[in-house]
């Protein structure tokens, strides 16, 4: 939880209309950025701003839209950065960055099957938590249902 | 003819003689229930407390069991643990590649039926009854050591009343 606005604005700054800040609870220096702009932003973010690290990549039904949270943070310049970006609930998709950050290579695999995200250019999309042979949807949006699943009672 | 005298159940000396007689049934019974060799195999954290009802301090030995790391060579199950739908296939051949007569034991909620993940789980199995046949239930999330003992007690109350002519065919299914 650093307060270095400094970060934020750069980047809004170098990436104009694609970038803007966000308030989150506790605070923290944290983007919203265009789906379009992700690789952009992450190369820049590894190469010109020393972040080095994603620490995790998570999906999120918000129920009138999908996001995908990205976290990231520099071992050399101890900072972390929160990236979120927001996509349809209709054929969502987005472009891999697992060839900028090695480690999103499994997190995107399990984005795409949990949430049904299409991720661009990721080279194995096989299924990396549900049977191989799972053939009910995507189990982590909201009001999923299939084959045993049973709603807790109110 | 220390053995004679500890079984009366079992064993009955000819008076004069060295020689004993008892059913078949009875001393096979016997031996398979003292010597109920678990399958090492855990699943989630009752798989934990399977160990250290193994080891040292409530020593699952003196019941006569020990782990064999082989279905093959097994003659008991722990289910110790939540079973997935991923994992169901699994364990069901694990079961198959025992050689019978063979038990199970679904220790904790989530292999009774499927504990706190009953409601809203979209990847856990509703009791691992639903694949396989279980001989013990027993109950905790998850179960003491006193409780498996207990439930392996059980078990061999029950193997030691079991018949002949059961063994030929799985009496449970």
């Amino acid at each position: 939880m650093s307060d270095n606005s400094d970060l934020v604005q750069s980047l809004e700054s170098t990436f104009a209309g694609k970038v803007s800040k966000l308030d989150l609870v506790p605070a923290q220096d944290a983007v919203l950025v265009e789906v379009s702009a992700v690789r952009d932003v992450f190369k820049h973010l590894r190469d010109s701003l020393k972040f080095d690290y994603l620490s995790s990549l998570a999906g999120v039904d918000a129920k009138d839209h999908l996001e995908i949270v990205y976290h990231i943070s520099s071992t050399s310049i101890k900072q972390k950065l929160t990236v979120k970006v927001k996509l349809p609930t209709e054929n969502p998709e987005i472009d891999t960055i697992c060839d900028i950050y090695r480690a999103a290579d499994w997190f995107e695999r399990e984005v795409h099957e949990l949430y049904g995200i299409g991720i661009k250019g990721h080279p194995d999309l096989r299924p990396l938590l549900l049977p191989e042979d799972w053939d009910q949807g995507h189990p982590m949006r909201k009001g999923w249902t299939g084959r045993d699943f049973i709603v807790k009672p109110e | 003819m220390g053995v004679v005298s500890k079984l009366p159940v079992y064993f009955e000396p000819i008076p004069g003689g060295g020689l004993v007689t008892a059913k078949l049934e009875q001393v096979l019974d016997w031996g398979r229930a003292s010597s109920l060799w678990y399958m090492l195999f855990g699943l989630a954290c009752c798989a934990i407390e399977m160990m250290c009802t193994g080891a040292s301090r409530y020593d699952l030995d003196r019941l006569g069991m020990i782990f064999r790391a082989s279905p093959r060579q097994s003659d008991l199950m722990f289910v110790s643990g939540t079973v997935t739908h991923k994992m169901a296939p699994r364990v069901k051949l694990l079961y198959e590649q025992m050689a019978e007569p063979r038990y199970v034991i679904a220790m904790g909620g989530c292999a009774t039926r499927g504990g706190p993940f009953y409601y809203d789980s979209y990847s856990v199995l509703k009791g691992v009854d639903l694949i396989i046949p279980v001989d013990v239930y027993i109950p905790g999330c998850p179960p003491r050591p006193e409780s498996l003992l207990e439930g392996c007690l059980k078990l061999s109350e029950k193997v030691k009343k079991e018949k002949l002519s059961d063994w030929s065919r799985d009496v449970r299914q």
